[in-house]
């Protein structure tokens, strides 16, 4: 599906800042053209499509998020991306170069944080960092420099000198980011990067990916984790078995759904003479029930309960539990894919 | 920013090969295999075939039959004889201390005098070697017995006093010049080379040049697993330069090793290299080979344990068919053939170019194309079969 | 006690059989290794050395044809190949110079080892009987001096004879008795024997070898899976569960053992079907792998016992199979006097190897007692402080 929502990117001075850290590039892209722009990806493993049709365009300083489920194609897309793997067809540029696998240009403009650690657990942290600057080319004296500032950023700059194998899993993991960051790219690839992380260490991450993304630093964020992609991402691309199913901001998407709170209340008894007056309430859009519970839907919850919870009594019926749910990207998913997002 | 990824290739090799060395000596034990694992074998060897590498034959019984073959014995050169009496010979035969024991008569002349053939006990140790000096010590005896022979058929055929006859052969015996044979080589030039330990300590440096270089494998199986080879791959960083990078560390590692164990058997044991620079661009090339062949293993294997087979049967196997356990000239016409599949017979060849023959780099070119050839068709392969399991979702 | 044993052991046998390192290590390696080795040293103790040897006689006397007639009839025996050529003719070498520069074109060309030339004058210096000494020439290719050697070792006899016959000529003249020239074999009639029993044939000795030293690195996988257990985790389990420490330990012993055992069996089994080796007596060669592989087990459980972590206990396990392997003659034969010989009389690789070498060929098992005993003695010193160093390391 091509992307029909207009992307509102965020572009603001972050082009200077580029031109600071890589001096000698000239950026010669317009201010408004976008980062990154992948168009018509496919790619088939023997029987499973695993990327069918994907385009998607980042912009400079955007933070992206490609929300959907274990298994929906989000790790081959960015793999193709990242020009580790070969698109059946389709291309990707990144900051004006195409990405090829058997070529190496235009990987300096990325970084890439694989899902799974990619450290050395018998080198310390500043001797992976060391390896991998010198592997995107950085000098010496640069790479010291810029380890510096990484350490410093991932919380890790006084245990710098032990080997990572004696590290916490939180620590590794921000090893894992921390690599990625170091060459100051232009599009930093973060492949669900807390994934059985622990809640605290979890939260330590999505606060330096927000922290990331201000300075101008786009961001390509995989998860299934929806209050991620929520608090996160700019944009939100929506994948399911290989297709973006729909992609905007999350107010655009959650609006795909329509605006209306779920009310759902757990009665015993008759409720088959209230349910009428409930419909007949302004503001409700429908009334059902369930076993044990009756479920109203309506454009703002929270203010018609009491009249709801009234015909209930009136007619009747006990009141258990209520729940009000407002409408979020689960319910997106739900509604485009008749699926839940964690199964 | 560079757009051109080339112009790092060698920073790029260099950081990778310096990382590989550090993590492959924080592993304690190959600090052992690379240091004094080649001094003990090199130590055993030359204790088994330095000086005192004549396997001995043992001779029980007396007389001058028995002192005269002895003495024929030993000068050929090629055995030591021990003396001794039949109980201990059978003993030290059975044990395969003394490859070749002959137990003669004591009265062997008085014997042969009278006409009378002599029986004698050739008792054969199991070893391989039994059968090959079997002859050299037949033919002694058989020298040994021409001038007792000769009086005992003399005798009969005179009917002469045996005082007499004794004294006449032993008189026309001394007159009579040994007809001697003469080795040379081709051209007449005197062909005493000095063959044995020099060929062994080359085999055996690049036996072990290779099965230590081989592990190798190991080290980039393990980037595999950790993830870290796919994330270089994700970096400005071609496959090719990954190859080279995850192998330079092995490769000089195995230059070491085979320096350090010229170094070694040159300064303990007196072998002969032969001209250096030639030495060191042909060990230079192997240890490239067996770097290429380690990443071949690395980029082809799942685990560890599996390349740990691998290796060693690659290794040994490799190293046993190019001839570094066995002199490639003892080899029938077939496995001859099949020994140049090996790297390891191109590179012995170049060693007895340089160090037999004082051949210098111009006499070695054809071996060190042939081995580079090795270096490059491993390495290649090493970069695709790297490449397809990197790239495989 | 029983029960708990057995449920461990057959829970780390099948974890083992599934790993596909059992038989790439403990059978397919050791195996393809003495494949290979038996196809490079199995022609070296029987006449399968190729031999080819030319020979020119530059004299045409009669003692020189005689020698040129006995070197020919050589063709064919034992894997000699002659290649004769005729002294006058253009084709061979030419007989004023010697022709060492044809001799050397004749033996790129031909592919020969090593030339007998009889030189010019040959006949009349071993007849005058003073003088001049009579040389034979072996023109040699350098590269080749095993083959040289057996091709003077034709030479030498026939001189033998040439001189006999010479000196029973000469000393029969002044006894004024002519005898016939004749060849009399008969002097020395050589009795063959094996003392020690002819032992293994190469290819068997080899593939012995390769067995005896891949059961310490198979042997090894078991044991060591007392550290990993304690690494993942599981150890702690074990230890919780009701079961005595003993069964643990009991376990892990005869998982490695039962391993070893079985690719050792394997690989001699198949040995003898397919490379056609003759073991000796099946009882004693039992006795003598079932004393081995107790040997392996015992010296791999020392080295876990004192190693730290699953992976330095595999790397110091290494270095301890191939030490032990090498100096106990599983490589190449170690000599059995000195401090070598000292050294490896103290190997399970010497007393095994040893141990099949006496059962070659031999009517009955009990040959291979006193080597069953010492492999047992190198058992019990090793195993009890394993035991005892292993049950220390049982804590979670």
């Amino acid at each position: 599906m091509p992307c029909s929502v207009p992307s509102r990117g965020r572009t603001s001075g972050s082009d200077g800042r580029m031109a600071e850290r890589f001096p000698g590039t000239i950026i010669v892209s317009a201010v408004n053209d976008p980062l990154v722009e992948a168009a018509h990806l496919y790619k088939r493993f023997d029987k499973l499509q695993a990327v069918d049709d994907v385009s998607l365009s980042i912009d400079p300083g955007e933070t992206y998020g490609l929300l959907g489920p274990n298994g929906a194609g989000k790790t081959t897309a960015i793999s193709m991306i990242a020009g580790l793997l070969e698109p059946d067809s389709g291309t990707v540029t990144v900051a004006g170069t195409q990405i090829k696998p058997r070529s190496t240009q235009g990987r300096e403009a990325i970084g890439l944080v694989p899902q799974d650690l990619a450290i050395y657990p018998d080198l310390s942290a500043e001797e992976n960092l060391m390896f991998f600057a010198s592997l995107y080319g950085m000098s010496k004296r640069d790479a010291r420099a810029r380890a510096d500032e990484v350490l410093e950023v991932i919380g890790l700059a006084d245990r710098r000198k032990e080997r990572t194998s004696k590290y916490s899993g939180g620590m590794k993991r921000r090893l894992n980011i921390g690599i990625g960051l170091l060459h100051s790219p232009r599009l930093l690839i973060l492949d669900e990067p807390t994934v059985g992380v622990d809640p605290q260490s979890r939260n330590a991450i999505l606060e330096s990916v927000e922290a990331l993304s201000g300075g101008g630093m786009a961001v390509l964020y995989t998860t299934h984790y929806m209050e991620e992609a929520e608090r996160l991402c700019d944009r939100i691309g929506i994948i399911d078995s290989g297709r973006v199913v729909a992609e905007g901001t999350t107010e655009q998407l959650i609006s795909r759904v329509g605006e209306n709170d779920r009310v759902r209340i757990e009665v015993t008894g008759s409720v088959d003479a209230a349910i009428g007056h409930i419909r007949d309430i302004s503001g409700v859009v429908e009334a059902s029930t369930e076993d044990h519970a009756i479920v109203v839907m309506a454009d703002d919850g929270s203010r018609h309960l009491p009249a709801v919870i009234n015909h209930l009594v009136d007619g009747g019926a006990q009141v258990g539990s209520i729940e009000v749910t407002r409408p979020d990207l689960e319910a997106v998913f739900l509604h485009l894919t008749g699926k839940a997002l964690r199964e | 920013m560079t757009r051109n990824g080339r112009a790092h290739v060698a920073p790029k090799v260099w950081t990778m090969a310096r990382y590989n060395l550090v993590r492959m000596f924080r592993e304690r034990i190959n600090l052992f295999f690379v240091f004094i694992f080649p001094v003990l074998i090199i130590a055993v060897l030359g204790v088994q075939f330095g000086e005192d590498n004549a396997p001995e034959v043992g001779v029980a019984g007396t007389g001058e039959f028995v002192d005269d073959a002895a003495e024929r014995l030993e000068e050929t050169g090629s055995v030591e004889v021990r003396r001794t009496g039949v109980s201990e010979l059978e003993d030290l035969v059975a044990e395969d201390t003394v490859t070749v024991g002959v137990v003669a008569p004591d009265d062997a002349s008085q014997m042969l005098r009278d006409d009378g053939g002599v029986q004698l006990r050739m008792l054969l140790s199991s070893t391989d070697e039994a059968a090959q000096i079997e002859g050299v010590v037949t033919r002694a005896f058989e020298s040994a017995a021409v001038v007792p022979s000769v009086i005992g058929q003399l005798r009969a055929a005179s009917g002469a006093e045996s005082g007499e006859v004794a004294e006449v052969v032993g008189r026309t015996a001394e007159a009579l010049p040994d007809i001697e044979i003469e080795r040379v080589l081709p051209g007449g030039e005197d062909a005493e080379q000095s063959f044995g330990f020099e060929q062994i300590a080359a085999g055996m440096l690049l036996l072990m040049t290779f099965l230590n270089t081989l592990t190798g494998a190991a080290a980039l199986i393990q980037s595999r697993t950790y993830g870290v080879s796919r994330r270089m791959l994700a970096s400005p960083t071609s496959v090719w330069t990954i190859v080279l990078g995850e192998g330079a560390g092995r490769w000089f590692v195995g230059l070491f090793q085979a320096v350090y164990i010229i170094v070694v058997s040159a300064v303990l044991f007196g072998v002969e290299w032969g001209d250096l620079v030639s030495v060191i661009v042909l060990i230079t090339v192997f240890a490239l080979v067996a770097a290429g062949a380690a990443m071949l293993v690395g980029a082809l294997m799942h685990n560890d344990e599996q390349a740990a087979g691998v290796t060693v049967m690659i290794g040994l196997g490799l190293g046993a068919l190019g001839g570094t356990m066995l002199p490639l000239e003892l080899f029938s016409s077939t496995m001859r053939a099949v020994a140049h599949a090996t790297p390891h017979s191109w590179a012995l060849e170049a060693f007895t170019e340089v160090g037999r023959r004082g051949g210098t780099i111009v006499d070695i070119l054809p071996q060190l194309g042939v081995l580079l050839a090795f270096a490059v068709v491993f390495l290649g392969l090493a970069a695709w079969r790297l490449r397809v399991t990197l790239t495989r979702a | 006690m029983i029960a708990a044993v057995r449920t461990i052991t057959v829970k780390d046998m099948r974890q083992r059989l599934r790993d596909k390192s059992f038989f790439l290590v403990g059978i397919v390696t050791p195996f393809v290794l003495a494949i290979i080795f038996d196809l490079v040293f199995g022609g070296l103790g029987g006449d399968e050395l190729e031999v080819r040897a030319g020979v020119v006689d530059a004299d045409q006397s009669e003692i020189s044809g005689r020698l040129y007639e006995g070197v020919s009839a050589i063709d064919g025996e034992g894997g000699v190949t002659i290649v004769t050529f005729d002294g006058d003719s253009g084709t061979g070498p030419d007989g004023t110079s010697d022709g060492e520069l044809d001799v050397r074109s004749a033996i790129d060309e031909q592919g020969l080892d090593a030339v007998i030339v009889i030189p010019e004058g040959f006949g009349a210096d071993v007849t005058s009987g003073g003088g001049q000494a009579p040389r034979l020439r072996v023109v040699a290719d350098p590269d080749r001096p095993i083959q040289v050697g057996i091709v003077e070792s034709i030479a030498d006899g026939l001189v033998t004879d040439i001189e006999r016959s010479r000196l029973a000529a000469g000393a029969g003249q002044q006894l004024g008795t002519s005898t016939e020239p004749a060849l009399q074999e008969a002097d020395l009639d050589l009795h063959r024997e094996w003392p020690g029993g002819e032992g293994l044939d190469t290819g068997s000795r080899m593939l012995a070898g390769m067995v005896v030293m891949f059961v310490f690195f198979t042997v090894s996988f078991g044991v060591t899976t007392l550290l990993s257990e304690k690494e993942t985790g599981t150890m702690r389990r074990l230890l919780a569960a009701p079961i005595r420490r003993d069964a643990i330990l009991a376990a892990k012993g005869i998982v490695s053992y039962v391993l070893g055992a079985l690719a050792t069996v394997i690989l001699m089994v198949a040995g003898a079907v397919l490379m056609d080796a003759d073991w000796g007596p099946w009882l004693g060669v039992s006795a003598l792998v079932l004393a081995a592989v107790l040997t392996a087990v015992a010296l791999m459980a020392v080295v876990a016992g004192i190693a730290k972590t699953a992976e330095g206990a595999s790397g110091v396990q290494a270095i301890v199979a191939v030490g032990l392997a090498m100096l106990g003659g599983s490589w190449f034969p170690v000599a059995s006097e000195g401090i070598l010989g000292v050294l490896s009389q103290l190997t399970p690789h010497y007393w095994f190897l040893e141990g099949l070498d006496s059962l070659a060929g031999a009517d009955s098992g009990s040959v291979v007692l006193p080597h069953v005993a010492a492999l047992v003695a190198i058992a019990v010193v090793v195993g009890v402080p394993a035991t005892v160093l292993l049950r220390r390391r049982l804590t979670p």
